[in-house]
């Protein structure tokens, strides 16, 4: 999991990841700790938002919400878009 | 009734006790679904998750009557298994397996074509989420918390598009009746317009979602059988808007090859046939929610 932020991370043309998990046979614990680890490993100065739903959602909110990091979170799919699009946008102005 | 899964139907799973195999197989008994063994070569006799094993699915199905399997296999072994299921009665399998071999599949299919109607087994998947009868049971990876019981069924390639649908509902206060995962290989068992055809004879499904994506003819095919036999709503939405053609989009089948296989054509094709359509991957709830009150206000 963690080595896609990896590759989008170091690259200069993206302003902001957006992670969108529904997870069915993945599960949002993984791929919250994926996101941690890679934030923490890579020191990322990008914004992060992360919306995870489906399988073990309450493990990975808590994992992603206890790391402390300035990830941001969102509960659906629309609310994810619009937060990453306004964080682009804040970035620019 | 609910289609092809109810909380009565005796459920196997081949490969249980695979890592996979294990944890859905359990999160399955805890909602209620009625798993009455599990398949794993050299494990016969054995017993995990209070269900015994087999070595072979006809003693499965010999010693608890099962009518369903749902296959946790790995690609190599993947289609023999399916044939096995098939050979020793099985009714309704469903194939979770990503990366099953095109010709493993062609030989599948050959297979399944040699049984009478009555006897011939129905495949749904492979590379699919599976099936759920929210409140009866399910066979298959889905988060089952997601859905609420009601009367909308919901078929598509994509399993992840398929939680979404089921979700964006949920909240709107719209339940399923069963949702079919058809799985996002270019060769699978059950079509769009098999499963269609399920829930048009269904008394417990009202209108069907129908999540299609890029690449092949069965979104066509759907379009063609829903304006002819069908007198429940459709509503669908089309992932792919954006594919560049000849490229794979993450699914193997989901490749824009020939004329009609794109996003925008098939929306063009479902609109001619009266299909409604969701026009982002957000609006698929809200789209269902416009059409079932309209439907109610004719009434």
């Amino acid at each position: 999991m963690h080595g896609l932020p990896h590759r989008a991370g170091r690259d200069h043309n993206v302003s902001v990841i957006l992670v969108n998990i529904f997870a069915g046979i993945n599960r949002c614990d993984w791929v919250a700790q994926g996101v941690v680890q890679a934030y923490r490993e890579l020191g990322l100065s990008v914004p992060v938002v992360v919306r995870l739903a489906g399988t073990n959602v309450e493990e990975g909110r808590r994992i992603i919400q206890d790391s402390g990091l300035p990830l941001i979170t969102a509960d659906t799919l629309a609310d994810a878009a619009e937060k990453a699009v306004a964080t682009r946008q804040k970035l620019a102005a | 009734m609910a289609i092809l899964i109810t909380e009565k139907t005796p459920v196997i799973v081949q490969g249980m006790s695979g890592r996979i195999g294990q944890f859905h197989a359990e999160d399955m008994i805890k909602h209620g679904t009625n798993v009455v063994g599990g398949v794993t070569p050299g494990k016969g006799g054995e017993s995990l998750l209070g269900r015994p094993l087999f070595n072979t699915v006809r003693e499965a199905v010999e010693a608890t009557g099962a009518e369903a399997s749902l296959v946790f296999v790995p690609p190599p072994f993947a289609a023999d298994a399916i044939m096995e299921a098939a050979d020793a009665g099985i009714k309704t399998a469903v194939c979770v397996t990503d990366g099953i071999p095109s010709q493993d599949m062609m030989k599948v299919k050959r297979f399944l074509k040699r049984y009478p109607a009555e006897r011939k087994m129905r495949l749904i998947g492979p590379n699919c989420a599976g099936i759920i009868s929210p409140g009866k049971g399910f066979m298959g990876i889905m988060p089952p918390h997601i859905y609420m019981p009601g009367r909308i069924g919901i078929v598509g390639r994509s399993g992840t598009l398929g939680y979404e649908a089921a979700s964006q509902m949920k909240a709107l206060g719209i339940g399923v009746s069963t949702s079919v995962g058809i799985g996002g290989d270019p060769i699978n068992g059950s079509s769009f317009r098999d499963i269609l055809e399920l829930f048009e004879a269904d008394p417990e499904t009202d209108a069907v979602m129908m999540i299609g994506e890029i690449g092949g003819p069965q979104e066509a095919e759907a379009a063609i059988y829903a304006r002819d036999h069908m007198k429940k709503p459709v509503v669908a939405y089309i992932a792919g808007l954006s594919a560049p053609k000849g490229r794979k989009m993450g699914h193997a089948g989901a490749i824009i090859s020939a004329f009609g296989e794109s996003a925008q054509e098939k929306v063009e094709i479902l609109s001619a046939a009266g299909i409604t359509i969701a026009p982002n991957p957000s609006s698929m709830g809200e789209t269902m929610a416009r059409v079932l009150s309209t439907r109610r206000a004719a009434a």
